[in-house]
C-alpha cells in the first residue's frame, strides 16, 4: 500500500468527522439559506392578513359607528362586553388579537382637533397573544382614524356622516398592482452566496480535522522514526501524505459545491452557469488554507482532540470573520476591518462578486483572481509557518 | 532472507571513531563498533549511555560530529537509500498506525521498501506468519494485546527481510509467553541469514540470544565480547550459597581468609560467599565450613550472570 493510499485509509478511517464535518454541516448550511435556496421567497406571497378585532364604542356615534363597520369589513370582529374582566379576559386569553377602545366624545374631539390643526389623540389599543397581528390591526385602524381626520380638516363644512363617508370611500382605495412571473425571480443567485459563505465554516473546519488527524498520524514519533529510516525520500513521502490530503480537499469541496448548487437550483435558474462556476471555483482555493492550517498543527503534535477544538473555534472565527454568521456591513468597523485580514473575508469578496456579476468580463476575472489570489498567499504562508515550526520541533527532538 | 553479497571477511556494520555531541553533552564519545554478518549483536548499557543514539546514527536518523559508519562494506549516508533498503527497523515504541488493520499496517510499511504488489503480498503474509498473527490480520492494533502489538511491531520491521534488522529494546513490558516467542522469531531470523543488533535491558534474554554482546556507558564501549568473555573480564567468579546452622565462633573469618574469597555475609541462616576465578572455589569453601563443624543444608554454587558483569562495570548507581 503505497504512502498516498495509506494516508487516504488513515482519512477514511475517521468515518465520524467525515460525517458530521462534511456532511451534516453542509446540510445545515442548506437549512441556513431556507427559501432562498428554491428562490420560493421572492414568489411567496404569504396568507393573507386577518387578525381578530374588537372595538368597544363608548361614543355611539355615526363616526365610531363607520370606524366599526369599516373593522367588520377588514377583519374579523369579536364582540366583548363593555366590562373590564372581560376586556381584560378577552386579550389575555388571546380571543382577541387587537382591542381598540373608542371612548365617549370620540367624534366631537377628532373633528374638532383636525379642524384646529392638531393631530388626533392616540388610539386606546391592547394587544392579544399575537401581538403581530394586533400591531398590524392597530396600525389599519390608526390609519383609517387618520384618513377621517384628514377628510374632517379638508373639509371644515363637512358633517360627521360626510367624514366618515370620506374616510370609508379613501380606506377602502387600492393602486392596483399585479406581479408578472417570469421565471427569473432572485435569480442574483443570493441564496449560493449565503450558502458558499456559510461552507467557509465547514469547509475549515472538516478539512482540519481530518487532514489534521491524518498528517499527525505520521508525525507520531516512533512512526516518523520508522519512516526515516526506510529508503523514502522525505519529498516522496511528504507529497504522497500532502496528495491524499489533496484529494480529501477536493472531495470536500465537490460535496459542497453540489450540494449547494441543488439546494439553490432554484435561484439559479436565470443565473450565467460561467458566473456560478466561477464562484464555485473560487472556493477551492480557499479549501486550501483548512489544509495548510492542518499541516501547521500536525507539525505542532496536537492530539486528535486539540485539532477537533482548533478546527470548530477556528473556523467559527473565520467564517464569522467571512460574514457567515452575520452580515459584515452589521459590524463594527474595526471587525471589518479585521475581516479583512482572514481569508474566509476574500473567499466571500469572490463569491460575491462572481454572483453578483451580469457575466463574466474581464473587470469581473480580475476582481475575482485578486480575492483568489489573497485567499492562496494565506494558505502558502500558514503552508511555510508549518515547515518552520516542523523544522524546529525535529532539531529540538533530535538535541533531547 | 533474500541477501547481497557481501564479502566473508567484512562486517556488516562498521562503526568507527563515532561522536555525538549535544552541546557540552557528549553521547557518543569516540564509539568503536562492528557486528558481523549473521550474528545477533547484543547493545546493552544503562540509560544514557548512547545505545539508541548510536542506533540513530547509523541508521542516519541523527547527524554527527565525527567518525565513520560502514555498512555492508560501503560508507552510510542520509541519501544512501540502497544501504537503507537492506536494513529494517523495530523500534522499542509500537510504531504502526492505529487507523489501519494488522494486515494494513504490515503492508504500508513493507511499501516503504517492495514496489512490486504482487511480491509485497507475499512477503506481508509471511512476515504475518512468522509473528504468528494469522488469525489477527483484520484486527487494528487497538484491539490487540500489548504482545500481539509488539508482535505487529516487528512484522511491520522485517516484512521487506532485510538483512540487517535493529531491535530496540523489542520485548518491553511484554509477558514471558510472548517474550519467549519474539526472542525464538529473533533467533530465526538470524538462522535465516538476518544479521541483527539488539538493545535491551534484560540481561538474560540478552545472554540467551546474542552470540556477541558490547556493553557501553557515558557513550563509550566499556566492554565487547562473547557472555563467557564478558564474565572473565571482571572479578567475580563464582557466589556460593549455604543454608547454614550455627556457626561456631571464628568461622566468618576463617572463611575470609580463603584466597580467592572476596566477600562473606550471613543472613537469616544463610551464608553468601563471593569468589574470584578459581576452579577450587566450592571445595575450598565446603572444606572450611566441614573443619568447623558447620552442619549443611542446601548448598549452590553460581557462576557469575551478565547481570553481575553490567553493574560491575557501569556501577550501581541509579541512572535517568
Amino acid at each position: 500500500m503505497s504512502i498516498f493510499r495509506t494516508a487516504l485509509r488513515v482519512a477514511a478511517a475517521h468515518p465520524v468527522y467525515l460525517t458530521v464535518y462534511v456532511v451534516f454541516l453542509s446540510l445545515l448550511g442548506v437549512l441556513v439559506i431556507g427559501d432562498l435556496g428554491t428562490g420560493a421567497a421572492a414568489a411567496a406571497s404569504g396568507p393573507a392578513f386577518e387578525a381578530r378585532v374588537a372595538v368597544v364604542d363608548r361614543d355611539g356615534s355615526e363616526l365610531s359607528g363607520a370606524l366599526v363597520s369599516w373593522a367588520k369589513k377588514n377583519a374579523e370582529v369579536v364582540t366583548v362586553d363593555d366590562e373590564p374582566l372581560a376586556l381584560q379576559d378577552s386579550v389575555a386569553t388571546g380571543a382577541v388579537d387587537c382591542l381598540v377602545v373608542l371612548p365617549a366624545g370620540f367624534e366631537e374631539d377628532l373633528i374638532a382637533d383636525a379642524r384646529a390643526g392638531r393631530d388626533p389623540a392616540p388610539l386606546e389599543v391592547a394587544y392579544g397573544t399575537d401581538v403581530q397581528a394586533g400591531a398590524l390591526a392597530a396600525t389599519a385602524t390608526s390609519r383609517w382614524v387618520s384618513l377621517a381626520a384628514q377628510a374632517a380638516a379638508l373639509e371644515p363644512d363637512a358633517t360627521a356622516s360626510e367624514v366618515a363617508e370620506l374616510a370609508l370611500a379613501v380606506a377602502d382605495e387600492r393602486v392596483d398592482m399585479s406581479v408578472d412571473s417570469t421565471g427569473t425571480e432572485d435569480a442574483t443567485g443570493s441564496g449560493l452566496a449565503v450558502y458558499l459563505r456559510f461552507s467557509t465554516y465547514s469547509v475549515m473546519s472538516s478539512i482540519v480535522v481530518v487532514a489534521g488527524v491524518t498528517l499527525a498520524a505520521y508525525q507520531r514519533p516512533e512512526i516518523r522514526r520508522r519512516n526515516a529510516a526506510a529508503p523514502v525520500a522525505p519529498a516522496r513521502l511528504a507529497s504522497g501524505e500532502l496528495g491524499a490530503c489533496c484529494v480529501l480537499v477536493v472531495c470536500v469541496w465537490a460535496w459542497t459545491c453540489l450540494v449547494g448548487v441543488v439546494a439553490c437550483r432554484g435561484s439559479l435558474t436565470g443565473v450565467d452557469p460561467l458566473l456560478v462556476g466561477l464562484a464555485l471555483l473560487s472556493m477551492l482555493p480557499f479549501a486550501l488554507v483548512p489544509l495548510a492550517i492542518a499541516f501547521l498543527l500536525a507539525q505542532l503534535g496536537l492530539s486528535e482532540q486539540a485539532l477537533n477544538a482548533v478546527g470548530n473555534i477556528g473556523a467559527m472565527v473565520l467564517s464569522f470573520l467571512g460574514g457567515a454568521w452575520v452580515p459584515l456591513a452589521l459590524l463594527p468597523a474595526g471587525v471589518q476591518a479585521a475581516a479583512r485580514l482572514s481569508p474566509s473575508f476574500w473567499a466571500s469578496s469572490a463569491v460575491e462578486a462572481a454572483l453578483g456579476a451580469n457575466g463574466v468580463t474581464p473587470a469581473l476575472l480580475a476582481e475575482v483572481s485578486t480575492s483568489v489570489g489573497i485567499v492562496a498567499l494565506f494558505a502558502v504562508a500558514i503552508c511555510a509557518a508549518g515547515l518552520a515550526v516542523g523544522r524546529a520541533r525535529r532539531r529540538v527532538a533530535g538535541a533531547a | 532472507m533474500s541477501h547481497t553479497q557481501t564479502a566473508p571477511s567484512q562486517d556488516v556494520v562498521r562503526v568507527t571513531g563515532l561522536v555525538k555531541r549535544y552541546r557540552e553533552l557528549v553521547a557518543l564519545d569516540h564509539l568503536d563498533l562492528s557486528v558481523r554478518k549473521g550474528e545477533i549483536f547484543g547493545l546493552l548499557g544503562p540509560n544514557g549511555s548512547g545505545k539508541t543514539t548510536a542506533i540513530n546514527c547509523i541508521l542516519q536518523l541523527l547527524s554527527y560530529d565525527r567518525g565513520t559508519i560502514e555498512l555492508f562494506g560501503e560508507p552510510m549516508a542520509p541519501g544512501r537509500y540502497d544501504l537503507k533498503a537492506r536494513m529494517g527497523v523495530v523500534p522499542q515504541q509500537v510504531a504502526v498506525f492505529d487507523e489501519l488493520t494488522v494486515r494494513e499496517n504490515v503492508d504500508s510499511f513493507c511499501a516503504l521498501y517492495v514496489r512490486d504488489r504482487r511480491r509485497r503480498r507475499q512477503l506481508v503474509d509471511e512476515a504475518i506468519d512468522f509473528v504468528g498473527l494469522g488469525d489477527y490480520a483484520r484486527f487494528r492494533p487497538g484491539k490487540l494485546s500489548g504482545g500481539l502489538a509488539r508482535r505487529l511491531n516487528i512484522a511491520c520491521g522485517i516484512a521487506h527481510r532485510p538483512e540487517l534488522i535493529f531491535f530496540d529494546e523489542p520485548t518491553v513490558a511484554v509477558d514471558p509467553q510472548s517474550r519467549a516467542n519474539i526472542l525464538d522469531g529473533i533467533c530465526r531470523l538470524r538462522d535465516e541469514g538476518a544479521t541483527v543488533v539488539y538493545t535491551s535491558h534484560y540481561m538474560e534474554e540478552v545472554e540467551q540470544i546474542c552470540g556477541r554482546i558490547m556493553i557501553c556507558d557515558r557513550g563509550r564501549a566499556v566492554a565487547q565480547g562473547t557472555a563467557d568473555e564478558l564474565k572473565r573480564m571482571i572479578s567475580l567468579g563464582e557466589k556460593i550459597t549455604a543454608e547454614v546452622g550455627e556457626l561456631p565462633e571464628g568461622t566468618l573469618e576463617r572463611l575470609r581468609g580463603l584466597s580467592h574469597v572476596l566477600s562473606v555475609e550471613l543472613s537469616d541462616g544463610t551464608l553468601l560467599v563471593t569468589c574470584e576465578p578459581s576452579p577450587h572455589n566450592l571445595t575450598d569453601v565446603l572444606g572450611a565450613l566441614a573443619g568447623s563443624g558447620v552442619s549443611l543444608g542446601r548448598v549452590m554454587c553460581e557462576p557469575p550472570t551478565l547481570n553481575d558483569v553490567f553493574l560491575e562495570l557501569c556501577g550501581r548507581e541509579l541512572r535517568d
